[in-house]
């Protein structure tokens, strides 16, 4: 019988502000502190926003629920290699929005699975079909999801159609995310509640259709 | 230039490619569709003007009749 290993998960969107932080932060807390499994969160963006909430919380709160390393591209593989030791752990890496480093490469290439949160406006699509396309050349195995994000009631979005069926091409499309200001205020041990019902269905969608469940 | 950045280069360059010189957001593949709903959409006025001009016809007729008297 096979055994589940690790399952690392890239976060990634070339284009910046498209709230890969936030949602590897959402991920993280939803598969330790829901579906109680085993997480770390490989800080790799420049702006280490993560690990930066992560330093502050540990001072201000709690035990961490899951474990946040910062680090550069370089150091990967070792990562990887010690990280391969434990068993049934969800590795979950919040990608720079650049695709300017060919320490990319392998770390994309060892991804099972690359989740793509993007919003619905023109540079955002023009760098979420490129990232798509980038990764596609690198890792033709892994599936892609793609998130909408900062989904605002009031806007009617034209081109949402057109969109959904360029990407479905690449990959699957979950449940969108509303644009609410209480994202904001996501950390690595709190999330305020009544953000549950905004991002629990695109979580969902992920898990039951991406995820190794053990 | 790193690889993955001229990987990037060319495929966005590619994709430019695609969407042809009509500066359209998406790829070329989705062109044949757009340009079929844009058909749809000249075929249909944006005003409904049959009714303003049976309007208009009629006028024109009845006015005609009231000069010919």
């Amino acid at each position: 019988m096979l055994k589940f290993t690790l399952m690392v998960i890239l976060i990634g969107n070339q284009k910046g502000g498209a709230g890969k932080s936030t949602l590897c932060l959402l991920l993280a807390y939803y598969l330790s502190m829901l579906k109680k499994k085993k997480v770390t969160v490989l800080d790799m963006d420049y702006q280490a926003s993560i690990s930066g909430k992560f330093e502050k919380a540990k001072i201000l709160e709690n035990d961490p629920i899951y474990e946040v390393i910062p680090s550069d591209l370089k150091y990967f593989p070792a990562l990887l290699e010690l990280l391969n030791q434990n068993r049934e752990e969800f590795v979950l890496i919040d990608l720079p929005g650049k695709m300017d480093d060919d320490l990319l490469i392998p770390i994309i290439g060892s991804a099972e699975l690359i989740i793509c949160p993007f919003n619905y406006d023109e540079f955002s699509v023009d760098s979420t079909v490129l990232f798509s396309l980038v990764c596609r050349e690198i890792n033709t195995l892994s599936p892609v999801v793609y998130v909408p994000n900062r989904i605002r009631a009031t806007v009617k979005y034209e081109t949402r159609e057109e969109v959904d069926k360029v990407l479905s091409r690449f990959g699957g499309i979950s449940p969108g995310i509303s644009d609410r200001i209480d994202f904001q205020r996501v950390g690595t041990i709190h999330i305020p509640a009544s953000l549950i019902p905004f991002f629990m269905p695109a979580l969902e969608f992920i898990y039951s259709n991406f995820m190794r469940k053990g | 230039m790193s690889n993955i950045k001229s990987l990037a280069d060319q495929l966005k360059s590619r994709l430019e490619e695609q969407k042809g010189l009509s500066g359209r957001t998406f790829p070329a593949e989705l062109d044949e569709e757009k340009t079929d709903a844009n058909d749809r959409k000249a075929k249909k006025p944006a005003v409904d003007t049959k009714g303003l001009r049976s309007f208009l016809s009629w006028r024109i007729l009845i006015w005609m009749g009231r000069r010919k008297s």
